[in-house]
């Protein structure tokens, strides 16, 4: 009789593990990235670089687009944003790096040639640091091409050397975010 | 000289004047007849049957020596004189003063007989009571471990592990999530009263699935009537905590018995010689109970464990993209370093392993058993990220619960010189990956059920001589419940063959139900022999097969841990070994010797292999593919034993393995470097039981791997600068000191306590272990100083 409620007790649990019906729901993918939009605004012109990736970590590359060429001298005010186009509407993340902006970091790296990035001086965290996410462009010389990379970081170490100044090699942390821009400067 | 003693014994016999056989029975005090007791006179040795009896024949006449003895009892040793046919009864006495002695395992009879079986004890379980099953295991040479930080640890039997290498807890098979090389094994290693590692798929009782081994975890099992109690502090120099462990247990020969275990780690990060390993400390709070019923004819258990463990991921470890991993193999330094801390923040694991089973063993006869049991286990697997908010980081990153039910039936009988075994088993499971975490879980929902039917005979053809043979065949069906990025199934190539397990249509991903079907058999057949009184000589030779795991089959995308993506192949066949193992053991009274040659040749042997980059928005990744291959695995284990004097003795462990991937003319990953492992032991029985070890473990530098670098661009300097990722180069070897004593105190008959020292890593010498998956972020840890009180009572 003893045995049999020991064995009843340890039916239990069966019961219960199968009585729970799986949820075979899609994941809603939180925190996807998938488009970083930089925008430059200067000599009467709007510049959108836009690089979009619907399939998340599947085997498609980022769609990358440039609306136009740079012009050589001038200087452009810049931003960057982060959104999630998979969900509607979009979900806009800028927002969420701003407000977590003690752990996070916009770096730019850009040729000399083709112009210097300077972060701006009113875009910083609560320790007064910089976010990155606006910046200025001064153009470089007529004619030169190359890459505009922009990366996202969370965690970085942002009083390393060369940090606050926009230099990523002594950031570590980890990568939310990494694009290529081609820019062409007229 | 001897080869001319044996050869006139040899003739003696033959004409049978001056030789005569002895019989008798040999039973315990209250005179039940004692099985498998070992009783040996002169030159001859046998064990008793079920009957307790025993025959020695060819027994030379004259002065001869006798000795009799069996586990947990008081052996007896006498000089008797022989002049004709004799029958010798004796009763042997419970050794009441030896309590680790008079635990009886449950299957006191080997596993395989004719497989190289190696068996750690209690004493040397105990010793590893604050680390784990793994730490354990590396004391049987061939086994190495395959380690993420310093708290997850897998054992490698022959240079292969995790889905190769199952492992057996209490006769159940552990269904842990072991895919993982990340996924530790979901047990307290305190609950272990023996281990017993097998080294191949000679084992077919427990599957046939084993390419690797088999590790087999029993517990202690008191057939006394008497109520024991073992508690185990250990305290830790480096993670700066320790454990607890409680254990009380009721023996009894006949009638209701019962234990109860509880472990309590907790332990802070881990250090370096240089620097702390943040987010590095670990907490265990586990339990396990049981009650045992036992009649002359029967016999019924039950048993619930729970295991419940915290363990944090070393930070420095979590990386964003493939620039990331290159920094840390570069810089050689960890990129976080924080001040020593108790807390364990993300990224870490939580997993929890729950163990319930009944048991119903009855005997039909003397030697005829049948053996029913229901296990059920419930696995629940969390691992919380790095995420981009705070918010998402304290929400689990995977979310994996596993149901497994296995129904087992076991017939044992003897009949004549044929002992039998046979047996079915029926098992459903069910995982389920929680959709709540917001993450594409790598592995996906799905249902499983096995069936499989075995079969073992050994034939004993005299004392020294016995075949065994098995076969086995196992019937399993798996339906998983999948998303596919659409693009992902175009890239794989799933639209032409697979287009039938599509069943819905999500956005951008197809909602799939791939099914497979296996049937496997697997079959061993080998003989144990022994060649005169000190050599013995076993071989065998087993077909395992093992179908294609979960992540094998469904993986498609980016693994955090290791920055890479890695895609399944729902193509991918069933892996089969044929493994020949053989081993020479022989003993010359002071020095012994084992040595066990082996050969595993594995067709469709399944592994990770780089094809190439792929961009996404965090950058470019490298991709790793799940791929067949016809594999060679050959080596060798070598063990040897030498008693010095009465108070010294040494011990050697030797173990080599080279693994070849035929189809590329490559050397296979991640396969284990020689070692070298040599201990000194000092004991002294008449100071405190004093026992002090020095052992020299000595890694050699593995060369045989294959290269798997690529190349990526990082910015250098304000310059994008392409640069090699050389994650294939293996550590340097190395060589550590360890140092182990302990001293017994006898309190009273009953009660004793043990305090042991000891010391890992003397030397605090810096290294990377090649089979360490964050050998590319941190150093192994340091010195370790760690004090441990036993108390039996």
């Amino acid at each position: 009789m003893k045995n049999l409620k020991l064995i009843a007790l340890l039916v239990i649990p069966t019961l219960f593990s199968t009585s729970c019906s799986n949820d075979d729901s899609a994941v809603n993918e939180e925190e996807v990235i998938t488009t970083v939009t930089t925008t430059l605004t200067g000599g009467g012109q709007v510049i959108t670089l836009t690089s979009r990736d619907l399939d998340g970590d599947g085997p498609n590359d980022p769609v990358v687009t440039a609306s136009g060429n740079l012009v050589a001298g001038t200087t452009y005010v810049g931003s960057t944003t982060f959104s999630n186009e998979l969900v509607d509407p979009a979900e806009d993340i800028t927002i969420e790096v701003q407000e977590e902006g003690v752990d996070h970091q916009v770096f730019y790296f850009l040729g000399s040639s083709i112009g210097t990035i300077t972060y701006d001086a009113e875009d910083i965290d609560s320790n007064g640091n910089p976010i990155g996410l606006n910046f200025t462009l001064v153009a470089g010389t007529s004619g030169a091409t190359g890459t505009l990379t922009v990366t996202l970081r969370h965690l970085p170490n942002k009083t390393a050397p060369g940090v606050s100044e926009g230099s990523i090699t002594n950031a570590d942390g980890n990568t939310d975010a990494e694009v290529y821009f081609p820019i062409t400067v007229n | 000289m001897r080869f001319l003693s044996i050869l006139f014994f040899f003739l003696v016999g033959f004409f049978g004047y001056a030789q005569v056989t002895i019989t008798g029975v040999i039973s315990d005090e209250n005179g039940l007849p004692l099985r498998d007791a070992h009783v040996h006179i002169a030159n001859k040795t046998t064990s008793t049957d079920v009957n307790g009896s025993y025959v020695l024949s060819g027994i030379p006449k004259g002065k001869q020596k006798l000795y009799i003895s069996f586990i947990g009892y008081h052996g007896i040793a006498e000089t008797i004189e022989i002049s004709t046919d004799l029958t010798i009864n004796r009763q042997l006495k419970l050794d009441v003063t030896k309590l680790e002695d008079i635990t009886i395992q449950q299957l006191s009879n080997s596993k395989s007989e004719s497989s190289n079986e190696q068996v750690l004890k209690s004493a040397t379980i105990e010793k590893f009571s604050n680390q784990t099953l793994g730490e354990a295991l590396k004391e049987v040479s061939g086994v190495s471990i395959l380690k993420t930080g310093s708290t997850i640890v897998k054992p490698v039997i022959n240079g292969l592990h995790s889905s190769r290498v199952p492992i057996i807890n209490n006769n159940v098979r552990l269904e842990d999530q072991q895919w993982g090389t990340e996924h530790a094994p979901n047990f307290d290693i305190n609950a272990a009263g023996k281990i017993t590692v097998i080294k191949g798929a000679s084992a077919l009782q427990y599957g046939g699935d084993a390419i690797g081994g088999i590790v087999v975890i029993e517990p202690e099992v008191i057939k006394k009537d008497t109520l024991v109690g073992k508690t185990i502090l250990n305290l830790a120099t480096n993670g700066m905590g320790g454990s607890l462990s409680l254990s009380l247990q009721k023996g009894n020969r006949y009638g209701w018995s019962w234990n109860a275990l509880g472990t309590f780690k907790y332990l802070g990060d881990r250090e370096t010689p240089d620097y702390v390993l943040s987010n590095s400390g670990n907490r265990e709070q586990n339990f396990s109970g049981g009650i045992r019923f036992v009649k002359e004819k029967y016999n019924f258990n039950a048993m619930y464990s729970f295991y419940n463990a915290q363990i944090g991921i070393i930070k420095a470890s979590h990386i964003g993209n493939v620039n990331d991993l290159y920094n840390s193999i570069n810089n050689q330094q960890p990129s976080v370093i924080e001040p020593f801390s108790y807390s364990i923040d993300a990224p870490k694991q939580e997993v929890q392993h729950h163990l319930a089973k009944i048991n119903f063993q009855r005997w039909l006869s003397e030697n005829t058993s049948i053996d029913l049991q229901y296990a059920f286990q419930f696995n629940n697997r969390l691992e919380f990220d790095i995420r981009r908010t705070s918010t998402t980081t304290k929400k689990a990153a995977l979310d994996l619960q596993l149901a497994t039910h296995t129904f087992l039936a076991d017939y044992k009988t003897v009949i004549g010189n044929w002992r039998l075994k046979s047996g079915l088993n029926l098992g459903y499971q069910n995982n389920f990956a929680n959709p709540e975490t917001g993450v594409r879980p790598l592995i996906p929902s799905y249902e499983k059920l096995d069936a499989g039917l075995y079969g073992i005979a050994v034939y004993k053809f005299d004392n020294a001589t016995s075949l065994e043979s098995g076969i086995r065949y196992d019937f399993s069906t798996i339906e998983a419940t999948k998303y596919y990025l659409k693009s992902r199934w175009i890239e794989r190539g799933y639209d032409a063959e697979f287009s039938h397990f599509i069943v819905g249509d999500e956005g951008n991903q197809w909602l799939t139900k791939p099914t497979f079907d296996y049937h496997n058999f697997t079959a061993n057949i080998g003989f144990k022999k022994q060649l005169h009184h000190e050599m013995e000589w076993l071989v065998n030779v087993s077909l395992a097969s093992r179908n294609p795991n979960p992540s094998e089959l469904f993986s498609d995308g980016l693994h955090h841990s290791t920055g890479q993506i890695e895609l399944g192949d729902l193509r991918l066949e069933k892996e089969q070994a044929y493994k020949f193992n053989t081993t020479f053991k022989k003993d010359w009274k002071l020095f012994q010797v084992q040595l066990n040659p082996f050969i595993n040749r594995i067709s469709n042997f399944i592994y990770l292999q780089p094809i190439g980059f792929e961009t996404t928005i965090r950058g470019a990744f490298p991709v790793w593919e799940f791929k067949q291959t016809e594999a060679l695995l050959t080596g060798f284990d070598v063990n040897t034993k030498w008693t010095i004097s009465n108070h010294f003795s040494h011990e050697l462990g030797l173990a080599y393995v080279n693994g070849q991937n035929l189809n590329t003319n490559e050397y296979l990953i991640d396969m284990p470097p020689f070692v070298i492992n040599n201990k000194i032991q000092y004991k002294n029985e008449s100071w405190f039981n004093l026992v002090a070890e020095l052992k020299s473990e000595l890694v050699f530098r593995q060369n045989h791997f294959p290269n798997y670098n690529f190349e990526t661009n990082i910015i250098v300097n304000n310059a994008l600068t392409p640069v090699l990722v050389d994650i294939s180069s293996p550590p340097k070897g190395y060589h550590l000191l360890h140092f182990y004593s302990e001293i017994t105190f006898k309190i009273n008959k009953k009660n004793s306590l043990t305090t042991s020292f000891s010391v890992q890593n003397i030397g605090n010498t810096t290294y990377r272990d090649y089979l360490n998956r964050q050998r590319f972020f941190v150093d192994e840890m340091g010195r370790n100083i760690q004090i441990q009180l036993k108390f039996n009572y």
